[in-house]
Protein backbone atom coordinates (compact mmCIF):
# COMPACT_ATOMS: atom_id res chain seq x y z
CA UNK A 1 0.00 0.00 0.00
CA UNK A 2 2.70 2.45 1.08
CA UNK A 3 4.54 2.46 -2.20
CA UNK A 4 1.43 2.96 -4.27
CA UNK A 5 0.54 6.30 -2.80
CA UNK A 6 1.40 9.45 -4.77
CA UNK A 7 4.28 11.40 -3.26
CA UNK A 8 2.15 14.44 -2.43
CA UNK A 9 -0.27 12.43 -0.39
CA UNK A 10 1.96 10.43 1.92
CA UNK A 11 0.78 8.70 5.09
CA UNK A 12 -1.98 10.48 7.01
CA UNK A 13 -0.81 9.18 10.35
CA UNK A 14 2.55 10.91 9.94
CA UNK A 15 3.05 14.48 11.01
CA UNK A 16 4.09 16.97 8.37
CA UNK A 17 5.66 20.24 9.38
CA UNK A 18 7.18 23.03 7.35
CA UNK A 19 10.64 24.37 8.22
CA UNK A 20 12.50 27.36 6.90
CA UNK A 21 16.19 28.07 6.59
CA UNK A 22 16.06 31.83 7.26
CA UNK A 23 19.66 32.24 6.07
CA UNK A 24 18.82 30.80 2.64
CA UNK A 25 15.53 32.71 2.38
CA UNK A 26 15.83 35.94 0.38
CA UNK A 27 12.24 37.04 0.76
CA UNK A 28 11.38 36.40 -2.89
CA UNK A 29 7.87 35.56 -1.72
CA UNK A 30 7.06 32.74 -4.13
CA UNK A 31 5.92 30.53 -1.25
CA UNK A 32 3.20 32.97 -0.28
CA UNK A 33 1.74 32.56 -3.77
CA UNK A 34 2.12 28.79 -3.88
CA UNK A 35 0.74 28.23 -0.38
CA UNK A 36 -1.41 31.32 0.06
CA UNK A 37 -3.58 29.82 2.78
CA UNK A 38 -0.79 28.84 5.13
CA UNK A 39 2.15 31.17 4.42
CA UNK A 40 1.89 34.93 4.62
CA UNK A 41 4.58 37.57 4.29
CA UNK A 42 5.66 39.84 7.14
CA UNK A 43 5.95 43.63 6.65
CA UNK A 44 9.47 43.15 5.31
CA UNK A 45 8.46 40.55 2.72
CA UNK A 46 9.68 37.42 4.51
CA UNK A 47 7.46 34.38 4.93
CA UNK A 48 5.87 33.49 8.25
CA UNK A 49 5.71 29.70 8.39
CA UNK A 50 3.01 27.82 10.31
CA UNK A 51 4.34 25.94 13.31
CA UNK A 52 1.49 23.41 13.36
CA UNK A 53 1.17 19.98 11.79
CA UNK A 54 -0.17 20.24 8.26
CA UNK A 55 -2.89 18.06 6.81
CA UNK A 56 -4.92 17.74 3.63
CA UNK A 57 -4.89 20.71 1.29
CA UNK A 58 -2.58 22.67 3.62
CA UNK A 59 -0.07 19.90 3.35
CA UNK A 60 -0.29 19.83 -0.43
CA UNK A 61 0.18 23.59 -0.48
CA UNK A 62 3.27 23.20 1.70
CA UNK A 63 4.70 20.65 -0.74
CA UNK A 64 4.15 23.11 -3.61
CA UNK A 65 5.89 25.87 -1.65
CA UNK A 66 8.79 23.58 -0.77
CA UNK A 67 9.30 22.59 -4.40
CA UNK A 68 8.77 26.06 -5.77
CA UNK A 69 11.17 27.96 -3.49
CA UNK A 70 13.88 29.38 -5.76
CA UNK A 71 16.33 29.46 -2.82
CA UNK A 72 15.49 25.95 -1.63
CA UNK A 73 14.84 27.45 1.81
CA UNK A 74 11.79 25.38 2.72
CA UNK A 75 11.68 21.81 3.91
CA UNK A 76 8.70 19.68 4.80
CA UNK A 77 9.57 17.22 7.53
CA UNK A 78 7.53 14.08 7.89
CA UNK A 79 7.66 12.16 11.12
CA UNK B 1 32.36 33.05 54.31
CA UNK B 2 32.69 29.69 52.65
CA UNK B 3 35.81 29.28 50.62
CA UNK B 4 36.60 26.66 48.10
CA UNK B 5 39.45 24.40 49.10
CA UNK B 6 42.76 25.08 47.42
CA UNK B 7 43.32 22.70 44.55
CA UNK B 8 39.59 22.45 44.05
CA UNK B 9 38.95 26.04 43.07
CA UNK B 10 39.18 27.24 39.50
CA UNK B 11 40.39 30.72 40.40
CA UNK B 12 39.95 31.03 44.16
CA UNK B 13 38.33 33.69 46.28
CA UNK B 14 40.07 36.75 44.84
CA UNK B 15 38.34 39.20 42.55
CA UNK B 16 40.14 39.37 39.24
CA UNK B 17 39.99 42.74 37.55
CA UNK B 18 39.54 42.69 33.81
CA UNK B 19 40.76 45.53 31.63
CA UNK B 20 40.37 46.30 27.96
CA UNK B 21 40.81 43.49 25.42
CA UNK B 22 39.83 41.18 28.30
CA UNK B 23 43.28 41.44 29.83
CA UNK B 24 43.63 40.45 33.46
CA UNK B 25 44.78 43.47 35.45
CA UNK B 26 47.23 42.46 38.14
CA UNK B 27 47.03 44.50 41.29
CA UNK B 28 49.42 44.34 44.18
CA UNK B 29 46.83 43.27 46.74
CA UNK B 30 44.91 40.78 44.61
CA UNK B 31 47.52 39.11 42.55
CA UNK B 32 46.39 35.76 41.19
CA UNK B 33 49.46 34.51 39.35
CA UNK B 34 49.37 32.61 36.09
CA UNK B 35 50.00 28.93 36.65
CA UNK B 36 52.62 27.50 34.37
CA UNK B 37 52.70 23.76 33.99
CA UNK B 38 54.81 23.16 37.09
CA UNK B 39 52.63 25.36 39.28
CA UNK B 40 49.53 23.79 37.77
CA UNK B 41 50.65 20.27 38.60
CA UNK B 42 51.71 21.34 42.08
CA UNK B 43 48.26 22.81 42.73
CA UNK B 44 46.05 20.19 41.10
CA UNK B 45 48.21 17.11 40.62
CA UNK B 46 48.43 15.16 37.38
CA UNK B 47 45.47 13.65 35.57
CA UNK B 48 45.90 9.90 35.85
CA UNK B 49 47.03 8.53 32.54
CA UNK B 50 44.61 5.96 31.18
CA UNK B 51 41.72 7.39 33.15
CA UNK B 52 38.60 5.29 32.63
CA UNK B 53 36.24 6.99 30.14
CA UNK B 54 33.26 5.36 31.87
CA UNK B 55 34.37 6.74 35.20
CA UNK B 56 34.70 10.28 33.83
CA UNK B 57 31.32 10.01 32.14
CA UNK B 58 29.77 8.99 35.47
CA UNK B 59 31.40 11.90 37.30
CA UNK B 60 30.15 14.36 34.67
CA UNK B 61 26.64 13.00 35.14
CA UNK B 62 26.91 12.99 38.92
CA UNK B 63 27.67 16.72 39.10
CA UNK B 64 25.34 17.45 36.12
CA UNK B 65 28.07 19.38 34.32
CA UNK B 66 26.54 21.77 31.82
CA UNK B 67 27.94 24.08 29.15
CA UNK B 68 29.07 27.38 30.62
CA UNK B 69 29.03 29.32 27.36
CA UNK B 70 25.47 30.30 28.24
CA UNK B 71 23.19 27.51 27.07
CA UNK B 72 23.85 25.16 30.03
CA UNK B 73 23.36 22.08 27.87
CA UNK B 74 24.38 18.84 29.65
CA UNK B 75 27.90 17.79 28.66
CA UNK B 76 27.09 14.08 29.00
CA UNK B 77 24.23 14.43 26.48
CA UNK B 78 26.56 16.12 23.98
CA UNK B 79 29.10 13.32 24.35
CA UNK B 80 26.48 10.63 23.99
CA UNK B 81 25.15 12.19 20.76
CA UNK B 82 28.70 12.30 19.42
CA UNK B 83 29.41 8.70 20.39
CA UNK B 84 26.16 7.49 18.86
CA UNK B 85 26.66 9.39 15.61
CA UNK B 86 29.10 6.66 14.61
CA UNK B 87 31.38 8.86 12.50
CA UNK B 88 35.12 9.41 12.73
CA UNK B 89 37.50 12.32 12.28
CA UNK B 90 36.15 14.45 15.12
CA UNK B 91 37.39 17.94 15.87
CA UNK B 92 37.02 19.27 19.40
CA UNK B 93 36.74 23.04 19.55
CA UNK B 94 37.71 24.95 22.67
CA UNK B 95 35.43 27.95 22.28
CA UNK B 96 37.40 30.82 23.77
CA UNK B 97 35.90 33.57 21.64
CA UNK B 98 33.79 34.90 24.52
CA UNK B 99 31.67 37.05 22.23
CA UNK B 100 29.59 38.38 25.16
CA UNK B 101 31.12 41.83 25.46
CA UNK B 102 30.79 42.03 29.25
CA UNK B 103 32.17 38.55 29.89
CA UNK B 104 35.77 38.03 30.92
CA UNK B 105 35.74 34.73 32.79
CA UNK B 106 37.06 32.61 29.94
CA UNK B 107 39.86 35.10 29.29
CA UNK B 108 40.70 35.01 33.01
CA UNK B 109 40.84 31.21 33.00
CA UNK B 110 43.07 31.09 29.93
CA UNK B 111 45.38 33.76 31.27
CA UNK B 112 45.66 32.30 34.77
CA UNK B 113 44.78 28.57 34.52
CA UNK B 114 45.56 27.65 30.90
CA UNK B 115 46.62 24.10 31.75
CA UNK B 116 43.39 23.28 33.52
CA UNK B 117 41.51 24.22 30.34
CA UNK B 118 43.92 22.29 28.13
CA UNK B 119 43.64 19.22 30.39
CA UNK B 120 39.87 19.43 30.00
CA UNK B 121 40.22 19.74 26.24
CA UNK B 122 42.40 16.61 26.06
CA UNK B 123 39.92 14.69 28.21
CA UNK B 124 36.91 15.76 26.13
CA UNK B 125 38.80 14.95 22.94
CA UNK B 126 39.53 11.44 24.19
CA UNK B 127 35.89 10.96 25.25
CA UNK B 128 34.62 11.49 21.70
CA UNK B 129 37.72 10.16 19.92
CA UNK B 130 38.67 13.55 18.44
CA UNK B 131 42.04 13.60 16.72
CA UNK B 132 42.09 17.35 16.30
CA UNK B 133 41.75 20.11 18.87
CA UNK B 134 41.12 23.69 17.75
CA UNK B 135 41.22 26.64 20.13
CA UNK B 136 38.95 29.34 18.75
CA UNK B 137 39.42 32.90 19.94
CA UNK B 138 39.24 36.55 18.96
CA UNK B 139 42.39 37.97 17.39
CA UNK B 140 42.21 40.99 19.70
CA UNK B 141 42.56 38.87 22.84
CA UNK B 142 46.33 39.31 22.90
CA UNK B 143 46.98 38.50 26.55
CA UNK B 144 44.93 35.31 26.27
CA UNK B 145 46.71 34.35 23.07
CA UNK B 146 50.10 34.84 24.66
CA UNK B 147 49.22 32.75 27.70
CA UNK B 148 47.88 29.99 25.48
CA UNK B 149 50.96 29.93 23.27
CA UNK B 150 53.21 29.66 26.32
CA UNK B 151 51.03 26.93 27.77
CA UNK B 152 51.15 24.89 24.57
CA UNK B 153 54.94 25.24 24.52
CA UNK B 154 55.17 24.18 28.18
CA UNK B 155 53.25 20.97 27.58
CA UNK B 156 54.63 19.97 24.19
CA UNK B 157 55.14 16.32 25.02
CA UNK B 158 52.84 13.31 24.89
CA UNK B 159 50.24 14.64 22.49
CA UNK B 160 50.10 13.10 19.05
CA UNK B 161 48.90 16.34 17.53
CA UNK B 162 49.24 19.69 19.27
CA UNK B 163 46.10 21.82 19.56
CA UNK B 164 45.81 24.50 16.88
CA UNK B 165 44.99 28.10 17.68
CA UNK B 166 42.60 29.68 15.20
CA UNK B 167 41.68 33.34 15.57
CA UNK B 168 38.69 35.28 14.31
CA UNK B 169 37.82 38.97 14.23
CA UNK B 170 36.08 39.99 17.43
CA UNK B 171 32.33 39.75 16.93
CA UNK B 172 29.35 38.86 19.08
CA UNK B 173 28.34 36.02 16.78
CA UNK B 174 31.82 34.54 16.33
CA UNK B 175 31.25 32.41 19.42
CA UNK B 176 27.85 31.08 18.36
CA UNK B 177 28.40 27.36 18.02
CA UNK B 178 26.97 26.97 14.50
CA UNK B 179 29.24 29.84 13.43
CA UNK B 180 32.23 28.09 15.02
CA UNK B 181 31.38 24.86 13.22
CA UNK B 182 30.94 26.70 9.93
CA UNK B 183 34.37 28.31 10.36
CA UNK B 184 36.04 24.98 11.22
CA UNK B 185 34.51 23.67 7.98
CA UNK B 186 36.30 26.46 6.13
CA UNK B 187 33.38 28.87 5.82
CA UNK B 188 32.78 32.32 7.29
CA UNK B 189 32.31 32.54 11.09
CA UNK B 190 28.59 33.24 10.79
CA UNK B 191 25.66 31.29 12.23
CA UNK B 192 23.76 28.93 10.01
CA UNK B 193 20.49 27.12 10.25
CA UNK B 194 20.86 23.72 11.84
CA UNK B 195 18.25 21.66 10.04
CA UNK B 196 19.18 18.62 12.11
CA UNK B 197 19.78 19.65 15.75
CA UNK B 198 21.14 16.19 16.57
CA UNK B 199 23.97 16.68 14.04
CA UNK B 200 24.82 20.39 14.11
CA UNK B 201 28.00 19.73 12.14
CA UNK B 202 26.12 18.15 9.19
CA UNK B 203 27.62 19.07 5.83
CA UNK B 204 31.24 18.71 6.94
CA UNK B 205 33.45 16.72 9.29
CA UNK B 206 31.99 16.26 12.79
CA UNK B 207 32.76 19.01 15.29
CA UNK B 208 32.01 19.29 19.00
CA UNK B 209 32.22 22.70 20.65
CA UNK B 210 32.90 23.19 24.36
CA UNK B 211 33.23 26.43 26.26
CA UNK B 212 36.48 27.23 28.12
CA UNK B 213 34.98 27.18 31.61
CA UNK B 214 33.22 23.88 30.91
CA UNK B 215 36.59 22.34 30.04
CA UNK B 216 38.33 23.83 33.08
CA UNK B 217 35.66 22.24 35.26
CA UNK B 218 36.23 18.94 33.48
CA UNK B 219 39.97 19.23 34.15
CA UNK B 220 39.20 19.74 37.83
CA UNK B 221 36.59 17.00 38.03
CA UNK B 222 39.04 14.47 36.56
CA UNK B 223 41.16 15.04 39.69
CA UNK B 224 38.57 15.33 42.42
CA UNK B 225 35.83 13.01 41.21
CA UNK B 226 32.23 14.01 41.86
CA UNK B 227 32.41 13.38 45.63
CA UNK B 228 35.14 15.90 46.32
CA UNK B 229 34.13 18.31 43.58
CA UNK B 230 33.19 21.67 45.03
CA UNK B 231 30.64 23.33 42.80
CA UNK B 232 31.08 27.02 42.14
CA UNK B 233 30.12 29.54 39.49
CA UNK B 234 32.30 31.91 37.56
CA UNK B 235 30.74 35.29 36.95
CA UNK B 236 31.87 38.53 35.39
CA UNK B 237 30.45 41.53 37.23
CA UNK B 238 30.26 44.94 35.58
CA UNK B 239 29.64 47.87 37.91
CA UNK B 240 30.15 51.20 36.19
CA UNK B 241 33.80 51.35 35.14
CA UNK B 242 34.79 48.31 37.13
CA UNK B 243 34.69 44.81 35.70
CA UNK B 244 35.87 41.73 37.55
CA UNK B 245 35.65 37.97 37.52
CA UNK B 246 34.64 36.12 40.68
CA UNK B 247 34.40 32.47 41.60
CA UNK B 248 31.26 32.15 43.69
CA UNK B 249 31.06 29.22 46.13
CA UNK B 250 27.88 27.15 46.06
CA UNK B 251 25.04 28.73 47.98
CA UNK B 252 26.39 32.26 48.03
CA UNK B 253 23.64 34.75 47.18
CA UNK B 254 23.87 37.75 44.90
CA UNK B 255 23.57 39.96 47.93
CA UNK B 256 26.49 38.26 49.67
CA UNK B 257 28.61 38.37 46.52
CA UNK B 258 27.97 42.08 45.93
CA UNK B 259 28.71 42.86 49.56
CA UNK B 260 31.93 40.85 49.52
CA UNK B 261 32.99 42.59 46.29
CA UNK B 262 31.94 46.03 47.61
CA UNK B 263 29.53 46.61 44.74
CA UNK B 264 26.90 49.20 45.75
CA UNK B 265 23.33 47.90 45.90
CA UNK B 266 21.98 48.18 42.34
CA UNK B 267 18.42 48.80 41.09
CA UNK B 268 18.50 45.76 38.87
CA UNK B 269 20.98 43.41 37.25
CA UNK B 270 21.16 42.34 33.62
CA UNK B 271 21.58 38.63 34.19
CA UNK B 272 23.19 36.27 31.68
CA UNK B 273 24.53 38.61 29.04
CA UNK B 274 23.33 41.16 26.49
CA UNK B 275 20.62 38.71 25.45
CA UNK B 276 19.74 37.97 29.07
CA UNK B 277 17.12 39.42 31.41
CA UNK B 278 16.87 42.42 33.69
CA UNK B 279 16.03 41.22 37.17
CA UNK B 280 15.10 43.62 39.96
CA UNK B 281 17.44 43.57 42.94
CA UNK B 282 14.63 42.74 45.37
CA UNK B 283 14.07 39.47 43.52
CA UNK B 284 17.71 38.69 42.85
CA UNK B 285 19.38 39.62 46.14
CA UNK B 286 18.50 36.44 48.04
CA UNK B 287 18.86 33.99 45.16
CA UNK B 288 21.99 31.84 44.97
CA UNK B 289 24.47 32.58 42.18
CA UNK B 290 24.12 29.09 40.77
CA UNK B 291 22.83 27.89 37.37
CA UNK B 292 20.67 25.15 38.89
CA UNK B 293 19.16 27.35 41.61
CA UNK B 294 18.46 30.10 39.10
CA UNK B 295 16.83 27.66 36.73
CA UNK B 296 14.46 26.63 39.52
CA UNK B 297 13.62 30.29 40.03
CA UNK B 298 12.83 30.59 36.32
CA UNK B 299 16.00 32.54 35.59
CA UNK B 300 19.22 31.78 33.75
CA UNK B 301 22.80 32.57 34.65
CA UNK B 302 23.59 32.42 30.92
CA UNK B 303 27.26 33.14 30.35
CA UNK B 304 27.66 34.31 33.96
CA UNK B 305 27.43 37.99 33.06
CA UNK B 306 26.08 40.33 35.74
CA UNK B 307 25.68 43.97 34.75
CA UNK B 308 24.69 46.11 37.72
CA UNK B 309 22.34 48.99 37.02
CA UNK B 310 23.34 51.77 39.41
CA UNK B 311 20.82 53.49 41.66
CA UNK B 312 20.66 56.57 39.46
CA UNK B 313 21.05 54.99 36.03
CA UNK B 314 18.15 54.75 33.61
CA UNK B 315 17.40 51.12 32.76
CA UNK B 316 15.57 52.12 29.60
CA UNK B 317 18.55 54.01 28.25
CA UNK B 318 20.82 51.08 29.03
CA UNK B 319 18.35 48.75 27.33
CA UNK B 320 18.20 50.92 24.23
CA UNK B 321 22.01 51.08 23.95
CA UNK B 322 22.41 47.33 24.33
CA UNK B 323 19.57 46.59 21.90
CA UNK B 324 21.16 48.95 19.39
CA UNK B 325 24.51 47.22 19.80
CA UNK B 326 22.93 43.80 19.31
CA UNK B 327 21.12 44.87 16.14
CA UNK B 328 24.45 46.19 14.85
CA UNK B 329 26.03 42.80 15.51
CA UNK B 330 23.44 40.99 13.41
CA UNK B 331 25.04 39.11 10.55
CA UNK B 332 22.17 40.34 8.40
CA UNK B 333 21.58 36.87 7.05
CA UNK B 334 17.93 36.49 8.06
CA UNK B 335 15.28 38.97 6.91
CA UNK B 336 13.34 39.41 10.18
CA UNK B 337 16.55 40.16 12.10
CA UNK B 338 18.01 42.35 9.37
CA UNK B 339 14.92 44.48 8.80
CA UNK B 340 12.71 43.88 11.82
CA UNK B 341 15.21 44.21 14.66
CA UNK B 342 16.28 47.78 13.71
CA UNK B 343 12.62 48.81 13.80
CA UNK B 344 12.24 47.27 17.24
CA UNK B 345 15.39 49.06 18.39
CA UNK B 346 14.14 52.39 17.02
CA UNK B 347 10.97 52.05 19.09
CA UNK B 348 12.95 51.16 22.22
CA UNK B 349 15.12 54.24 21.62
CA UNK B 350 12.00 56.40 21.40
CA UNK B 351 10.87 54.94 24.69
CA UNK B 352 14.22 55.67 26.31
CA UNK B 353 14.35 59.13 24.77
CA UNK B 354 10.92 60.06 26.20
CA UNK B 355 9.46 60.37 22.71
CA UNK B 356 7.13 57.36 22.77
CA UNK B 357 3.40 57.20 23.32
CA UNK B 358 1.03 54.29 23.85
CA UNK B 359 0.84 53.68 20.10
CA UNK B 360 4.61 53.21 19.92
CA UNK B 361 4.45 50.78 22.80
CA UNK B 362 1.75 48.77 21.00
CA UNK B 363 3.78 48.81 17.79
CA UNK B 364 6.82 47.65 19.73
CA UNK B 365 4.94 44.57 20.98
CA UNK B 366 3.66 43.83 17.46
CA UNK B 367 7.10 44.08 15.86
CA UNK B 368 8.67 41.96 18.56
CA UNK B 369 6.11 39.22 17.96
CA UNK B 370 7.02 39.34 14.26
CA UNK B 371 10.77 38.95 14.82
CA UNK B 372 10.57 36.36 17.59
CA UNK B 373 12.00 32.91 16.78
CA UNK B 374 12.62 33.66 13.13
CA UNK B 375 16.39 33.87 12.96
CA UNK B 376 18.92 31.10 12.37
CA UNK B 377 20.68 31.97 15.63
CA UNK B 378 19.49 33.33 18.94
CA UNK B 379 20.68 36.91 18.50
CA UNK B 380 17.25 38.38 17.72
CA UNK B 381 15.52 36.25 20.37
CA UNK B 382 18.11 37.32 22.94
CA UNK B 383 17.60 40.99 22.08
CA UNK B 384 13.83 40.54 22.45
CA UNK B 385 14.21 38.69 25.75
CA UNK B 386 16.31 41.55 27.10
CA UNK B 387 13.87 44.21 25.83
CA UNK B 388 10.81 42.37 27.18
CA UNK B 389 12.42 42.01 30.59
CA UNK B 390 13.09 45.77 30.55
CA UNK B 391 9.44 46.48 29.75
CA UNK B 392 8.47 44.39 32.79
CA UNK B 393 11.18 45.56 35.14
CA UNK B 394 11.06 49.25 34.28
CA UNK B 395 7.29 49.57 33.82
CA UNK B 396 7.11 52.52 36.22
CA UNK B 397 9.93 54.29 34.38
CA UNK B 398 8.13 53.76 31.07
CA UNK B 399 5.17 55.59 32.49
CA UNK B 400 7.35 58.48 33.67
CA UNK B 401 9.12 58.63 30.34
CA UNK B 402 5.80 58.97 28.58
CA UNK B 403 5.29 62.21 30.45
CA UNK B 404 8.77 63.33 29.53
CA UNK B 405 10.34 62.55 32.89
CA UNK B 406 13.07 60.25 34.09
CA UNK B 407 12.97 59.97 37.86
CA UNK B 408 16.19 58.00 38.08
CA UNK B 409 18.19 60.72 36.45
CA UNK B 410 16.39 63.53 38.26
CA UNK B 411 17.19 61.93 41.62
CA UNK B 412 20.80 61.41 40.65
CA UNK B 413 21.28 65.06 39.91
Amino acid sequence: MRGSRPADNLGRAEKARLHIDPVACDGIGMCAHLAAGIIHLDPWGYPVIPSTDLEGSDRRAAVRAERGCPRRALRLSIE
Amino acid sequence: MTEITRGRALLGSDFIDIGSSSQVVHKLDTRVPRQDRTAHEAAFGVVTAGLEPNWLDQQVRAIALTGRGGAHFPVATKWRAAQQADVGGWTLVVNASEGEPASGKDAALLQLRPHLVLDGAELAASMIGADRVVIWLADEARATLQSLRSALAERRSGLTRAPEIVTTPERYLAGESSAVIRAVHGGPPLPRTTMNPAQPWAGGPPVLVHNVETLARLGLLARTGSRSFEPSSLVTVTDGDRRFVAEVPAGETFSELFERAKVPVPQAVLLGGYGGEWVGWSELALLAVDPHALKEAGRSLGAGVLIALGRFDCGLEMTASIAHWLADQSAGQCGPCRFGLPEVVELVSRLAGRRAGQRDLDRLHEKMALVDGRGACRLPDGALRMIRSALREFAAEINDHRYGRCLQQEQGR
